[in-house]
């Protein structure tokens, strides 16, 4: 099941999270709602240390698919060998996300 | 004669200082001692040590300075306690000379806490003109210096005014466009660009905003201003973040916060990535000092927005934009294509700066005369 977490969650809740809901990625959303990023397991754990928040290491360029582009999305999650993606709205706030075990 | 050279670094800018020279102080005589701290040891700002260490060096020293908060009280006691730091290192590494470039608070705190552990100096990039609060740390760096590395004849010249006595002063020109104009130490723009998850058939441009603390517009206005003027030319954005001072954490705020369709977002690129990526642009625009130096050493146009590199030697590959306004930024946009064919400038050197600043160490005596400063009155 995908994550999604305000930018301002901090790293040690944000992993709670991943062990509590078993997902390995994290979807960041800012105070609209928009996606600003994603968080590995892997960026946790490297910066697990931080008392900081997931902002300061998620991944800025996430991938992702608007609404209307969603028929790419295996096509995507095959190149970057993902297991999630994103749908958007064009204001770029979350409205799916695609499983590759939904499409395959 | 072989010296004890401490080597200290804050920024990935001074970094692409530091890194020719380390690299041959590498094959020398000499004992070099690494210390890095604010942005190189703190994660919000991409805990670039790692850049480093990629790079083949590993530092000796790590001082953590940062306090949290994002006020000009914070970033104060930041520097304070670097100062605080700072004097263990001497103590441990005993230097003979300590190596310091560009104009940025942390290095002034370096400048100040060695003048008075009686460590001579050696500046790079001394006498230049920057923005107000950069300026004058700049200039006071230079007074405390017992070596100045100069760019050009210009900031040579402004040294001299400015009281130094001209046997401290040596023009080198400025080591950072060493890496950039040595091809073999230039990324594949293709894995750059796939980093970045960017089309790199789709035209691109390079966008760096830093904090300016002398500007009629702030400068985190100026993002927006510059994101809309591009989106509406359908060009991708490369914002690159902008270096921990006061005033930065704004910038940062609305930069990360811009629609990701045509922005991506780095908070820091290892030298041989953004050498890649501003050969391969359109253009750089902001307020950095890449868009003074690099940019018209590598034939790229930069457009400069606001007074934050008043002063300094141009090249015609420059359009300054003071005024900041939506029609200014897209007059400057449009122009572009008009101006590219300047050519490549060398005004800050040839990428054979790091030897001459090597060949002055070798040579270096360290005497009553060198550490001895006056004034020398104009």
């Amino acid at each position: 099941m995908a994550i999604i977490l305000n930018e301002d969650v901090k790293l040690s809740d944000a992993l709670d999270e991943m062990i509590h809901q078993k997902s390995r990625l994290i979807f960041v959303i800012d105070y609209d709602s928009k996606l600003s990023g994603v968080v590995s397991q892997g960026d946790l754990l490297k910066n697990y240390r931080s008392s900081g928040s997931i902002k300061l290491f998620m991944e800025m360029n996430p991938v992702y698919l608007l609404e209307k582009d969603r028929s790419r999305a295996l096509e995507l999650l095959k190149k970057f060998h993902f297991l999630e993606l994103p749908i958007l709205s064009d204001d770029f706030k979350i409205i799916d996300v695609v499983s590759i075990w939904d499409l395959v | 004669m072989s010296k004890r050279i401490l080597v200290f670094t804050g920024s990935r800018g001074e970094w692409g200082y530091l890194r020719p020279i380390l690299e041959k102080l590498k094959n020398s005589d000499h004992i070099v001692g690494l210390v890095v701290t604010n942005m190189h040891v703190d994660p919000a700002f991409g805990a670039t040590e790692k850049e480093i260490i990629a790079d083949g060096f590993n530092p000796d020293y790590r001082i953590y300075m940062n306090i949290t908060g994002n006020t000009q009280t914070s970033w104060s006691r930041s520097l304070g306690l670097l100062g605080v730091q700072l004097p263990t290192v001497f103590d441990e590494f005993s230097p003979d000379l300590i190596l310091l470039a560009g104009d940025r608070a942390e290095t002034f705190v370096a400048a100040t806490s060695a003048f008075y552990s009686d460590i001579i100096i050696a500046h790079i990039q001394a006498g230049e003109l920057s923005g107000h609060k950069d300026g004058m740390a700049r200039h006071a760096l230079g007074k405390l210096a017992h070596v100045h590395f100069a760019s050009n004849e210009d900031a040579a010249d402004r040294l001299i005014r400015l009281g130094e006595e001209e046997f401290r002063i040596h023009i080198t020109g400025a080591p950072q466009l060493d890496n950039l104009l040595d091809s073999n130490q230039v990324s594949d723009i293709e894995d750059v660009c796939t980093q970045l998850r960017l089309n790199e058939s789709e035209p691109f441009c390079v966008c760096i905003v830093h904090p300016s603390s002398d500007e009629k517009v702030a400068p985190q206005l100026f993002i927006q201003k510059i994101f809309k003027t591009l989106e509406e030319r359908g060009l991708n954005q490369i914002w690159i973040l902008p270096n921990n001072d006061s005033g930065s954490g704004d910038i940062v705020h609305e930069i990360t916060h811009l629609p990701k369709k045509s922005v991506r977002v780095t908070r820091n690129l290892a030298r041989n990535d953004y050498a890649a990526l501003l050969s391969n642009c359109e253009f750089l625009i902001g307020n950095s000092s890449s868009g003074i130096l690099e940019a018209p050493s590598m034939g790229v146009v930069s457009i400069n927005i606001g007074s934050r590199q008043t002063g300094r030697l141009r090249s015609k590959t420059i359009i300054d934009v003071p005024d900041a306004s939506f029609h200014s930024i897209g007059e400057a946009i449009d122009s572009v294509t008009k101006i590219r064919n300047f050519g490549i400038d060398f005004q800050y050197g040839e990428g054979d700066s790091s030897s001459k600043i090597i060949n002055v160490l070798d040579s270096l005596i360290i005497d009553a005369k060198l550490a001895n400063k006056f004034l020398v009155e104009k």
